[in-house]
């Protein structure tokens, strides 16, 4: 088993101190894993992603309890470019490339901003052919803007510029998301050879509970701020909930279920006013 | 063909004060109305190279831009800057404020009267025959030449440059900018460093020609409408938005009325607001600031 | 005891104070500082600083200190009112002097006018209530004066002009300079002379060539203008630049004389109603020794306005005599005669009906390349006043 890498314990985060979106989430990643992040919308996943990105501050939002370890060292409330220089990389859901930037302009930016020592395991130092091993298209396209490119060719020239800033730990916010299945297969495939060749971790939030569990080692699954489960990620296919809810297998037509209904299931939540 | 000469002059002048507003604007997303009272600090500067230090003309420019440079970043550092994360209105609210601070120092330290950097300086401001009749003073050509020159520099600067790239990132999204490394500061701070410098050079220029009075203040404010017809947040803009507005009002000054021209900036822009809000071009999605 | 002592020594203390106040003629100057039109009116209040601080160092005027209260308003009307007011009412001003643009002339004139406390006006244009028949309590030692200017201007170009004058105007937009144009232009063909061009230009004009042009290219060879002093001299560089060979007179504001040494064009006059320092009159170096002593932060040959307020100011208080008051100070000021020592080419005198002065004097100079220096081109001119 390989190093913790990443280690979110019973973390709390609050928006404008009123809301509670995240209540003691804990989850756990190693170095070299890809762990994925489920759940519905509104589960918490995009909010637990940006705390541990450092992005939560400037949502008015805080981590009020719990720690962030990341690298041994607690990260929760750093500012954005503390984290990206530690060795986190982001690709948000919105908003993951400059898109009045050239797709070139694009990938140096995250080579320039220095780095400290945030080297991927057993590797040099990736440049920008390192990258276009990865997606070929990228090089034919590194003249033309961003805002120009295709949904697939933009979330490529995201997860290619966050991996030059040579990260030990990849956030991806919905992978899929707007994209033909097909865009996907590739996108799926293309993060298992980064982990391969580079032994980065990355963590995968998303609702294509399918695509996530089969390149996935480990899984969480998030609802309303909280972790209800998790497991590896061959078990949590094989889970009857998960197969019901997020698999769409097994429930009768007009019956589908959530966590919500489950009535072993107790929420506690917290009301504005 | 003089009114193409002074045409083409003030639309210089217009283009060179306008790139302050556009830089702030494009990285900081902060629209600085303290832009006036720059140029004049610029202008102040150069004489006093002249009066204390006895410089004569390429020393005392170099000097007084260099100065103006770091009236830039430290306007970014002591006051702008606090101003991360509160809303834009705020932030123009105290640009306001620092113009009316630096009017007060300025009168302060220099006295309100009118006062001739050439003059302490040692800079001669003769009569440039053009041919054909046609003359302009040679601060007019040193005006025209420092336009052309610092929209180039610019030019290549953002699309070439290390730090170009990370102003342009950082203007477009700072949060992503901060996300990849890039921490806002530094880009933030030469975006006011730079834009104090084209704004002081502009003013230099001026006060060679015409002198250093309060009217110069004003001229920056005049100049605000350029901008907007170009689009805040773009050079290219910019320089049509400055001929544009230079060409209304010098056609104004001819045919129609000089105390027409006075106004015809505020036409052009209730014009090109009607028409097209964001500006020739801007990007559309500034129209609420705007 | 001991509280009984320091409250007696408190209470003396206090009224010691006010008796102190009580025992000087307060002077109130209500002016631009700082803000629109500083540059013309701050050396005017400085120079009425420096010759009471002498005046005081001296023993006074009748025995007693002269208290000047400065207050800068800016230009701004309503600051203007308030600090009126407060001089009026707090300090107990026996007069108000007015320095700064005209809009700050009505509110500061009503404010004035209810006290019954003289208002004069000392650097900023004369307003038409000077003029006779003379507002019992306004007065004016400005040296500019709206239609005598004029008129002595194109007098003055009818006897230098050595061909037919084709005559060219500049104004800047505010309404007493555009109204004096106006008035000149009327004037000019009773003169002889053919108006060609008028150019009424905005006050922040960053460029004054295509204004230039205009007046040039209507052929004009001489042109007069009657404007604030930035307005008349970006005018004539600009009419230089593009190669314009004609001759140009205009007012002589408080730096006409530093300007003309630093233009130095034969064909630029002024003129004027200051004697210009280049004269070297004993008043000048007066003025000059005054100022290097109190260490002045304005060029010295921009003090003489300021200087004739401030004579005016002794020798009204001089004859009103001790105690003062606003009445008797008002009676005093409507047949009053100020010495100006030379300053002015008469002296400045006051009547029931005239609040402007009963001869309007004025001199023109113009720079002189061959012998280096400014020159007088006549002497003084007068012109009556009614």
């Amino acid at each position: 088993m390989s190093d913790l890498l990443l280690s979110v314990e019973q973390v709390e985060v609050v928006y404008h101190d009123v809301v509670t979106a995240v209540q003691g989430v804990n989850l756990t990643a190693r170095a070299g894993q890809i762990v994925c992040l489920l759940g519905s919308n509104g589960a918490g996943k995009t909010t637990t992603l940006r705390a541990i990105s450092g992005f939560i501050g400037l949502d008015h939002a805080r981590v009020t309890g719990g720690r962030i370890v990341f690298a041994g060292e607690d990260i929760a409330n750093a500012a954005p470019h503390i984290c990206a220089r530690a060795g986190i990389a982001l690709v948000a859901e919105r908003d993951k490339v400059f898109e009045q930037l050239s797709v070139r302009e694009n990938l140096e930016i995250g080579m320039v901003a220095g780095k400290t020592g945030s080297q991927a395991a057993g590797g040099d130092r990736l440049d920008l052919k390192g990258i276009y091993r990865f997606f070929p298209e990228l090089e034919r396209l590194t003249g033309r803007q961003a805002g120009f490119l295709s949904g697939g060719e933009r979330q490529m020239l995201a997860i290619g510029s966050a991996l030059l800033t040579s990260p030990r730990l990849l956030l991806i916010d919905e992978l899929s998301l707007g994209l033909a299945p097909v865009v996907v297969e590739r996108l799926a495939a293309a993060l298992t050879d980064i982990r391969d060749a580079l032994g980065i971790t990355i963590l995968l939030v998303e609702q294509n509970a399918n695509i996530a569990l089969s390149i996935a080692d480990y899984g969480f699954v998030m609802e309303n701020g909280r972790i209800v489960l998790d497991g590896d990620a061959g078990r949590l296919l094989a889970h009857g909930d998960i197969q019901e809810f997020y698999l769409g297998q097994g429930a009768a037509a007009g019956e589908r279920r959530s966590y919500r209904a489950v009535k072993q299931y107790a929420r506690k939540r917290r009301w504005y006013g | 063909m003089q009114l193409l000469a002074n045409y083409l002059t003030l639309a210089a002048l217009y283009a060179l004060i306008a790139c302050g507003y556009v830089l702030v604007y494009r990285v900081s997303r902060v629209l600085t109305l303290a832009h006036g009272e720059v140029m004049m600090v610029g202008a102040y500067l150069l004489l006093t190279m002249g009066t204390l230090f006895h410089l004569p003309p390429l020393p005392a420019f170099i000097a007084a831009l260099l100065m103006s440079l770091v009236v830039g970043l430290a306007i970014y550092w002591m006051v702008m800057r606090r101003m991360a994360g509160e809303t834009v209105f705020a932030a123009v609210l105290v640009t306001i404020a620092l113009g009316i601070l630096l009017r007060g120092a300025m009168a302060l330290v220099w006295t309100p009267r009118l006062q001739y950097p050439a003059e302490a300086i040692a800079m001669e401001n003769p009569s440039v025959a053009l041919g054909g009749s046609v003359a302009v003073s040679q601060a007019s050509l040193l005006i025209i030449a420092s336009a052309v020159l610092v929209y180039g520099g610019l030019f290549l600067f953002f699309r070439h440059t290390t730090w170009g790239v990370r102003m342009r990132a950082v203007g477009e999204n700072p949060r992503l900018a901060a996300q990849r490394g890039i921490a806002p500061h530094g880009p933030l701070a030469l975006a006011w460093g730079i834009a104090a410098l084209t704004g002081g050079l502009a003013g230099m220029l001026l006060s060679i020609d015409t002198g250093i009075d309060e009217a110069m203040a004003i001229i920056g404010l005049k100049t605000f409408p350029v901008v907007l017809v170009g689009g805040l947040d773009s050079l290219s803009g910019a320089i049509i938005g400055a001929l544009v507005v230079a060409g209304a009002e010098i056609l104004a000054i001819y045919y129609v009325d000089p105390l027409v021209a006075d106004v015809a900036p505020f036409l052009v822009l209730l014009a090109i607001l009607m028409v097209r809000p964001w500006g020739l071009f801007g990007t559309r999605e500034e129209l609420d600031r705007v | 005891m001991l509280k009984k002592l320091l409250l007696t020594g408190a209470v003396m203390a206090s009224m010691a104070g006010t008796a102190l106040g009580q025992d000087s003629y307060v002077v109130g100057i209500s002016g631009a500082l700082t803000g629109p039109g500083a540059g013309t009116y701050a050396p005017v209040i400085e120079a009425v600083r420096m010759y009471f601080d002498k005046v005081n160092k001296a023993g006074g005027i009748n025995g007693h200190k002269v208290d000047l209260v400065a207050l800068d308003n800016q230009s701004n009307p309503s600051k203007a009112a308030a600090d009126t007011k407060r001089l009026l009412l707090q300090d107990n001003a026996l007069i108000i002097v007015n320095s700064s643009l005209s809009s700050t002339y009505e509110p500061m004139i009503n404010e004035t006018n209810r006290a019954g406390a003289p208002l004069l006006f000392g650097g900023s244009v004369c307003p038409t209530q000077v003029f006779p028949k003379a507002d019992p309590l306004l007065f004016c030692t400005t040296s500019f004066g709206a239609h005598y200017d004029s008129n002595m201007a194109l007098a003055f170009i009818k006897q230098a002009a050595k061909e037919d004058v084709m005559i060219g105007f500049s104004a800047m937009a505010i309404p007493v300079s555009r109204g004096e144009i106006d008035y000149a232009e009327e004037q000019a063909p009773k003169m002889g002379f053919k108006p060609v061009a008028k150019e009424i230009i905005p006050p922040p004009t960053a460029n004054y060539g295509p204004h230039a042009v205009k007046i040039k290219d209507a052929g004009a060879n001489w042109v007069y203008s009657w404007a604030p002093w930035v307005t008349q001299i970006k005018t004539f560089e600009a009419l230089r630049t593009q190669g314009w060979g004609g001759k140009m007179i205009a007012f002589g504001h408080i730096n006409a004389e530093d300007e003309l040494a630093r233009v130095k064009d034969d064909g630029f006059y002024v003129f004027g109603a200051n004697a210009l320092f280049q004269e070297g009159l004993p008043i000048h170096k007066e003025i000059e020794e005054t100022a290097k002593a109190a260490g002045a932060t304005f060029p010295v040959t921009q003090l003489a306005e300021g200087w004739v307020v401030a004579m005016a100011l002794d020798a009204a208080l001089t004859k009103t005599g001790w105690p003062a008051s606003r009445e008797k100070l008002a009676a005093v000021m409507n047949d009053l005669e100020i010495d100006t020592k030379g300053l002015r080419g008469g002296p400045v005198k006051w009547t029931a009906d005239n609040h402007f002065r009963t001869d309007a004097f004025y001199r023109v100079y113009r720079w002189d390349s061959a012998k280096n220096a400014i020159v007088s081109e006549s002497d003084w001119v007068s012109f009556p006043v009614n």
